[in-house]
């Protein structure tokens, strides 16, 4: 199971970091908004990943609250980006 | 046996959920413009996500036995990933043709930029 649990790390770290070169190379805002989504999700994934190996209590709480609010920063970045217009 | 069989499950769902994840982020590499990122986000928020929560749930059931609250919060966050990063997509990549990013021209159908035939 330790296996299992740090390839899966291994591969959402890899994930994670390829987001952040793309932040340097992308060529508009709204690619970085999308890549900010990606990594956020990475994020979350390699917590609940981790929280499995360490025994944490909150690894459900973290998955709901984090997948049902992880709506707000996008939509957040969408509004700055059309400057306030819908 | 149920131990293995278990172990082997939670191993292809995790995996699969993490590369899944990767997958996308190669691909957003390689898409052409904005939008399309937006696009190739989906299969990590709408797979490979809930793969990731399915795989740690079966673990912590087998580990701690069933428990009504915990399968609740799961089956609430494969459902929120789901359903919710969609909706965001959906509004991120309007937002991102709303804010003149550069479009690839092969895009249609395309009724928002007004040049619709």
């Amino acid at each position: 199971m330790t296996v299992v649990i740090w390839i899966t790390v291994l591969l959402l770290t890899v994930a994670a970091l390829l987001g952040l070169v793309q932040v340097m190379t992308a060529p508009d805002d709204a690619s970085r908004a999308v890549i900010g989504d990606l990594i956020y999700f990475c994020a979350v994934g390699i917590f609940l990943i981790l929280a499995l190996r360490y025994d944490s209590v909150v690894i459900f709480d973290v998955a709901a609250i984090g997948g049902l609010l992880g709506i707000l920063a996008t939509i957040a970045l969408s509004r700055i980006l059309t400057r306030g217009r819908r | 046996m149920t131990h293995m069989i278990v172990q082997v499950v939670v191993g292809v769902l995790a995996i699969g959920g993490g590369a899944t994840v990767l997958v996308s982020s190669l691909a957003m590499l390689r898409a052409p413009d904005a939008v399309s990122r937006v696009n190739v986000l989906s299969p990590a928020t709408g797979l490979g996500m809930p793969c990731l929560v399915l795989a740690v749930w079966l673990e912590w059931t087998y580990e701690n036995g069933l428990d009504g609250t915990v399968a609740a919060k799961a089956l609430v966050a494969v459902l929120a990933f789901i359903v919710v990063s969609s909706v965001a997509s959906n509004t991120l990549g309007r937002a991102a043709l709303r804010s003149g990013a550069a479009l690839d021209p092969r895009t249609a159908p395309n009724d928002l930029t007004g040049n619709a035939d």
